[in-house]
């Protein structure tokens, strides 16, 4: 469904990403595991088709996304692949949670069960609210359900549990595991990493994939787990013995 | 060292270009600086064009109602802007300017903020680019148009507001002042 092929991208001469190459398959669960800027959030755009590849191919369907075919063909794939940002609060805009939610499906031309939606995500009392003056987890919850309207096969979520309680958090992961389409999660928070897909793809600070596989065999690989910077090492003190380990980092 | 040496040798080239009024000089920079740095001049063409674009527009308005010649001084004026633009462009690619203001500690926690200010408000205003594109793919209406600029303020005061005051309480904690 979707092949990246040796994708490389610049921000100015400051390389993101290096000659990234995979393929994901129809209703694949991938967690994108890697340090703060390492490139997760710019494999996102790419596959969303916002930013596009200075070297390598994009192919999503068995079709090269580029800007020339977006100028074409952009309403058959925004609808059918969204993004969820990291920070909801540049996703917000209309003047009701009731009309962030219809905007993308009249954006598409597609009809949408608001109170259904609103159901799904449990934000029933907040759709005559403004947007804007929501809690950082009810942003949260509004951004996504505004994607999900458009009944997408495609989810890019940048670091979705970055905003939420845990409550909320817990909400999510149930959430995503009922979900049976292509899910492309971005995320630091290794301790959700089994319940958030099966598939991990790992980039260092040199913006490489470093490991592109099970989720299970990855944890069990904690020196590349250390080289990607996911756990760190560090001393305690244990019955006057200093001792060393390693930690997963969580930074929520 | 190289970083505060050239910093400083490019304020004194802006300095000498404001007291030069001849437009040969100006217009023979330019086109060095186009051969020398393609990519930079583009940079600069973009960076000035609004507001040279204004002023030169404004001039042109005035000279209808008054009668003045005011060609010869809107190119000096443009390519004055243009020479001045693209050596800040070019040095500040070439060097670290926090290291070149590190004299200074002022100056050196002014730059840095308002660098750090300056990237985090372009991110976020190109997530929220980002975010509408992947969501519409019509031209929006009038009406959500005002609603996207509106949002868009609001964050962005709401940040820069945010922000000044984390700033100025950590600048306290840190007794920069009292």
């Amino acid at each position: 469904m979707i092949r990246l092929e040796d994708v490389s991208f610049f921000y100015d001469d400051f390389k993101v990403l290096d000659s990234v190459s995979f393929d994901i398959k129809d209703k694949e669960r991938v967690l994108l595991l890697g340090n703060n800027g390492s490139g997760k959030s710019t494999i996102l755009k790419v596959l969303a088709g916002l930013i596009f590849p200075k070297v390598g191919r994009y192919f999503f369907k068995g079709k090269k996304i580029t800007k020339k075919y977006l100028k074409t063909d952009a309403k058959e794939f925004r609808k059918e692949l969204a993004i969820l940002f990291q920070n909801p609060d540049t996703m917000l805009f209309n003047q009701t949670v009731l009309e962030e939610i219809k905007f993308s499906p009249q954006e598409f031309g597609m009809d949408v069960d608001i109170d259904k939606i609103a159901k799904i995500f449990k934000i029933e009392h907040l759709l005559d609210r403004s947007p804007l003056k929501l809690s950082g987890g009810e942003k949260q919850k509004v951004a996504f359900a505004s994607i999900f309207a458009t009944s997408p096969k495609v989810l890019l979520l940048d670091e979705p549990t970055a905003n939420l309680d845990p409550k909320s958090t817990g909400w999510l992961v149930d959430f995503l595991y009922e979900l049976d389409i292509t899910t492309i999660i971005s995320t630091h928070n290794l301790s959700l990493a089994y319940e958030l897909g099966n598939r991990a793809i790992v980039l260092d600070d040199s913006h490489k994939v470093v490991y592109d596989g099970k989720i299970e065999e990855l944890f069990k690989n904690k020196e590349l787990l250390l080289k990607a910077n996911l756990v760190h090492r560090h001393k305690h003190k244990l019955k006057f013995k200093e001792r060393s380990h390693f930690h997963i980092h969580n930074w929520n | 060292m190289k970083d505060r040496v050239l910093f400083f040798a490019m304020i004194g080239v802006i300095g000498l270009l404001t007291f030069i009024h001849k437009v040969e000089i100006f217009l023979f920079l330019a086109i060095v600086f186009i051969f020398f740095s393609y990519k930079i001049a583009i940079k600069s063409l973009w960076a000035i064009l609004f507001f040279n674009l204004s002023i030169t527009l404004g001039y042109i308005f005035e000279s209808f109602f008054t009668g003045k010649n005011v060609f010869d001084y809107l190119i000096l004026f443009n390519l004055r802007v243009f020479d001045i633009t693209f050596l800040v462009l070019y040095v500040n690619s070439k060097i670290n300017i926090i290291k070149a203001v590190s004299f200074s500690k002022s100056l050196r926690f002014l730059f840095s903020a308002t660098l750090s200010q300056i990237d985090s408000f372009k991110r976020s205003f190109d997530d929220f680019i980002f975010a509408l594109k992947s969501r519409s793919v019509k031209k929006l209406s009038e009406r959500k148009k005002k609603e996207f600029v509106l949002a868009m303020f609001y964050f962005f005061l709401q940040k820069a507001l945010y922000n000044s005051k984390e700033r100025s309480l950590a600048l306290k904690a840190r007794g920069f002042f009292d």
